[in-house]
């Protein structure tokens, strides 16, 4: 490749990169700010641009609410936790679910990934308000339970299990499709080589299969994780009760209450740290995965 | 060279450091003050509000501008057909902006928003309005319906005397609201304190609902301690307040709503403190099959209860001020508030919407007229009010750590 053709290829990034700093870099610059800002006499916050000026005392604050014995500890561990069981059975659920349509759908694959895709067409709030209408004491859901033996059972009623299943409802689908390409993208011939080694099923599976499968796991998984982070409006329909709160929850509020809104950007600053670990486990964990698969 | 470069850049690292601040309160006011400096208005400290030179009030006999008037007002709180209505008397068009919270509200119109004319804020927040220059003062030569229809003492109100800037829109109470269907012996006027009945309803955990609002939530708090400024700014009861909630939260594992007609009507709550204007149009969410009379209201007969009140304003910069005071006029108007409750199902302060004419109206049905104030209840009721910037940091840091439990 030449200096001119090298130049050509860089300069098509322009569009990304200003793309990048306008619509994440600045919008994050000014969460920042306002987290470092103050607030006026007519409680609004007002952003502080210049780091020299930063004021510290919100994300002091946010940072010492999300630990153990802090105001927000309750929602932080209710999302930390709601987040790892949805993303366990997304995997549970959806795992097999790609499996079989890469693997054994044949000529239904079609129709199956339509029906995969299905749930994007309506929209997430939506979605959400169907299972209130499911879930309700006289809903669906109590109906069919009722029909095979189970007694009456309030799932609205502000129970943690509620919001999980409707997280996990919510987000499968963005778990589902990132998985099913990983799966549809595996050389057959290296399956064929382990069964060709005298390896069985199972053990092609295991060797083969799941971790050459790893990096679309974690793909949509990211995927998932960084939503449900910020997510509060699931709890808000399905359950309402401070003791189902998230992180996301305790952000809305404070973006709406009043004097608050600084420490509301403070505790975004909170949830971008959190993400940014994971992230940076995901990009050294890709990374380490194409090295090997490399080497 | 490099040892000095790294001294330089040490010196302004701690310099820069030593300029950061670390603080979480307003700067640039006195704390016992309401936001923006102004005296805090209290029944037995009436404030009337100033006129800034900058920002002074149109003067009389000003033709109408031709429009279209903009509406800046909460989602579903007014009638279409009372625009269509105030379009057919004045040949304009009105445009209807809407808004979910008055923080997003104040935060728009604090950015700079222009455009609009009229805006409806809670009563407590007027200080802040006027402190910021927001809103307008009203020319009240344009609005004849204050003086003609509206109840004596909200003609000049203690919040904002000589009505200088706002004049009513609605008043409401909140109380208690119940499924007598599911909960056929329950009662709160039989309790000795009758706030105190949710904190007796653990046979229901899971069916029991505050509404999701700071004030609202915490007054109801202390209510329930028995105490009755619910504008306090003492941190004390405030923080007692926070604690009995929490309380009530482990105990029957409450529940936080703003769509309290809606769970009341579906069954998902059955005791919701709730306010009267959503209950007296419950009857429009109720399922098939279940009849009004299968909801309860309770608030104070004798009128010592929490109650609110909005208020309509004219933005200050509007493009159609005259317009904009015809309009309020035709908010006060007889005719055009008992066609707005018909859907918003909130009375408005005027002397002909008693109990009475609203159920004749078929507006309020007969079981829920408890709902509907009364002026002498009025007077006596415990009105939300502002508070001053040290004490709306207390409420808000005790209504986070309320939803934060």
């Amino acid at each position: 490749m030449t200096r001119h053709e090298g130049s050509i290829w860089r300069s098509l990034s322009i569009p990304g990169v200003v793309w990048l700093f306008l619509f994440v870099v600045v919008p994050a610059y000014a969460v920042v700010a306002v987290a470092m800002g103050q607030i006026d006499s007519l409680l609004q916050p007002v952003p502080q641009w210049n780091p020299i000026n930063w004021n510290v005392g919100f994300v002091k604050e946010a940072f010492t609410s999300v630990v153990p014995g802090g105001t927000y500890w309750p929602a932080t561990r209710n999302t930390i936790v709601f987040v790892a069981v949805t993303v366990f059975l997304c995997f549970a659920i959806g795992y097999p679910v790609a499996y079989y349509v890469a693997r054994k759908a044949g000529r239904w694959k079609g129709l199956l990934l339509l029906l995969i895709f299905l749930p994007f067409w309506v929209s997430y709030l939506m979605r959400m308000l169907a299972w209130i209408g499911l879930l309700a004491p006289d809903g669906y859901v109590n109906v069919v339970l009722g029909w095979i033996g189970f007694g009456h059972t309030e799932w609205l009623s502000g129970n943690p299990y509620s919001v999980i299943a409707a997280l996990t409802y919510g987000y499968i689908p963005y778990f589902i499709l990132p998985v099913y390409a990983g799966l549809d993208r595996i050389d057959q011939r290296l399956l064929e080589a382990s069964r060709d080694l005298g390896a069985s099923p199972i053990r092609s599976f295991f060797r083969v299969t799941l971790p050459l499968s790893w990096p679309s796991i974690l793909a949509g998984s990211v995927l998932i994780v960084l939503p449900m982070f910020g997510d509060y409006y699931t709890n808000d329909l399905i359950s309402g009760s401070p003791h189902t709160n998230m992180l996301g929850n305790s952000v809305n509020l404070l973006v709406q209450g009043g004097s608050q809104k600084n420490l509301g950007a403070a505790m975004v600053l909170v949830l971008m740290t959190i993400l940014a670990i994971g992230m940076l486990y995901y990009l050294w964990e890709t990374k380490r995965q194409q090295e090997k698969l490399s080497s | 060279m490099q040892r000095a470069g790294l001294a330089t850049l040490a010196l302004g690292a701690g310099s820069a450091l030593s300029a950061c601040s670390d603080t979480t309160v307003p700067g640039g006011q006195d704390p016992h003050l309401a936001p923006g400096g102004l005296p805090l208005a209290r029944p037995d400290n009436p404030v009337q509000l100033p006129i800034y030179p900058d920002n002074p009030r149109i003067p009389s006999g000003l033709e109408p501008e031709s429009g279209p008037l903009q509406l800046y007002n909460w989602a579903e709180y007014v009638n279409e057909a009372v625009l269509k209505s105030f379009e057919k008397r004045y040949g304009v068009e009105v445009q209807l902006s809407t808004f979910s919270t008055l923080d997003e509200a104040v935060a728009k119109l604090a950015a700079g928003a222009v455009g609009y004319d009229v805006f409806v804020p809670t009563q407590p927040e007027i200080s802040l309005l006027v402190a910021g220059k927001l809103i307008q003062p009203l020319n009240l030569n344009y609005v004849p319906n204050l003086r003609k229809n509206v109840w004596k003492m909200l003609q000049s109100p203690w919040y904002d005397v000589g009505s200088r800037y706002t004049v009513p829109y609605t008043v409401f109470s909140t109380g208690i609201a119940w499924r007598n269907d599911f909960l056929p012996d329950y009662d709160p006027s039989k309790y000795d304190n009758p706030y105190d009945s949710f904190w007796q309803m653990e046979d229901i955990s899971g069916k029991v609902a505050m509404l999701d609002d700071q004030r609202e939530g915490l007054a109801f708090g202390l209510l329930r301690n028995g105490i009755t400024d619910v504008n306090t700014g003492k941190s004390d009861q405030v923080d007692g307040s926070k604690k009995s909630i929490q309380e009530l939260i482990d105990l029957v594992n409450l529940r936080f709503y703003t769509n309290d007609y809606q769970h009341i009507a579906d069954g998902s709550i059955w005791l919701h403190q709730a306010w009267g204007g959503d209950m007296t149009a419950i009857g429009y969410y109720l399922p098939k099959g279940t009849p009004v009379t299968s909801v309860s209201y309770w608030w104070p007969p004798d009128g010592r209860g929490l109650m609110g009140n909005d208020t309509m304003a004219i933005l200050k910069g509007a493009p159609h001020p005259v317009l904009a005071h015809l309009f309020l006029d035709h908010m006060l108007d007889v005719e055009t508030a008992f066609l707005n409750m018909e859907f918003t199902g909130y009375q408005q302060p005027l002397v002909e919407m008693t109990p009475k004419a609203v159920v004749e109206a078929e507006l309020v049905p007969e079981n829920l007229t408890s709902a509907i104030v009364r002026e002498e209840q009025f007077s006596k009721g415990f009105l939300q009010g502002p508070l001053s910037a040290e004490g709306m940091g207390i409420w808000e840091t005790a209504w986070s750590e309320v939803k934060a439990t």
